[in-house]
């Protein structure tokens, strides 16, 4: 049974790492302003993404739900460390390292938080750039739905 | 199983409370009645515990249904020393901050 589980996660992770191998090597057609040497002149003339202002709504949203996030994982820290201040095995102990990995991921996704180290320009997004976070959002709520329930 | 044990006794809200619940029926198969005495809870919420716990096939239950005795199944019995250790500190302390209440209230 142990061994099909490593096989398993084995045949998992090397399957993760091919994806992430190939996605880092292939721009899937898309032009990358990074990938593009200085002085690359677009069609119209423009440098990518000159002139395009960041979409404050979606920087907003994306903030607040960052925070809502923020505010479900210090309610699993705190359910989770009052059980370890009782128990303290080490699966209480992951759970909380888990926990603490996941708000430093909440609070590095706020997009205003860069702004605290320097980097005033805000992020320009599109919808896509929410939709990771609403999933993380309701993950976390059905985490801490059947931790509070049963 | 393992597993899902430590989820349930360290991954939930009454977490702990389970935990006394599987220790003490280690020690003694008892009822509900007998629970919420040794264990100072409310009535409702040992129930509550117990049916989660049951559901989980940890523990496995014999009798009618004010008379039901709860006992731990063959798979909580068989992971047991898994989780002892763990166990038994937290039922120390749970038996002495019981003690030194009984003592204040005395």
């Amino acid at each position: 049974m142990k061994t099909k589980l490593a096989t398993g996660l084995m045949i998992l992770a090397m399957v993760v790492v091919a994806i992430g191998v190939v996605s880092a090597l292939s721009n899937f057609g898309m032009q990358s302003p990074r990938g593009m040497q200085e002085g690359t002149q677009l069609i119209g003339g423009k440098q990518p993404l000159e002139g395009v202002r960041p979409n404050m709504l979606l920087v907003n949203i994306k903030a607040l739900i960052t925070l809502g996030n923020l505010v479900l994982l210090l309610c699993l820290l705190f359910l989770y460390a009052k059980n370890y201040g009782q128990i303290k095995s080490q699966f209480a102990m992951g759970l909380i390292a888990f926990i603490v990995l996941l708000i430093m991921q909440a609070l590095t996704s706020n997009p205003f938080v860069p702004g605290m180290w320097g980097f005033r320009r805000l992020p320009i997004m599109g919808f896509f750039a929410i939709v990771p976070d609403v999933f993380e959002f309701v993950a976390l709520s059905i985490l801490l739905y059947i931790s509070l329930k049963s | 199983m393992k597993r899902v044990i430590w989820w349930l006794i360290v991954g939930t809200r009454g977490g702990v409370n389970r935990a006394r619940i599987i220790r003490a029926l280690k020690e003694r198969p008892s009822n509900a009645n007998q629970l919420t005495e040794l264990l100072g809870l409310d009535y409702k919420t040992v129930r509550h515990h117990l049916k989660v716990l049951r559901d989980n096939k940890i523990i496995t239950a014999a009798g009618d249904r004010y008379g039901t005795v709860y006992f731990l199944s063959s798979y909580m019995e068989e992971d047991y020393e898994v989780f002892k250790d763990h166990l038994d500190k937290m039922w120390d302390k749970f038996k002495s901050e019981k003690d030194t209440d009984n003592k204040e209230i005395g």
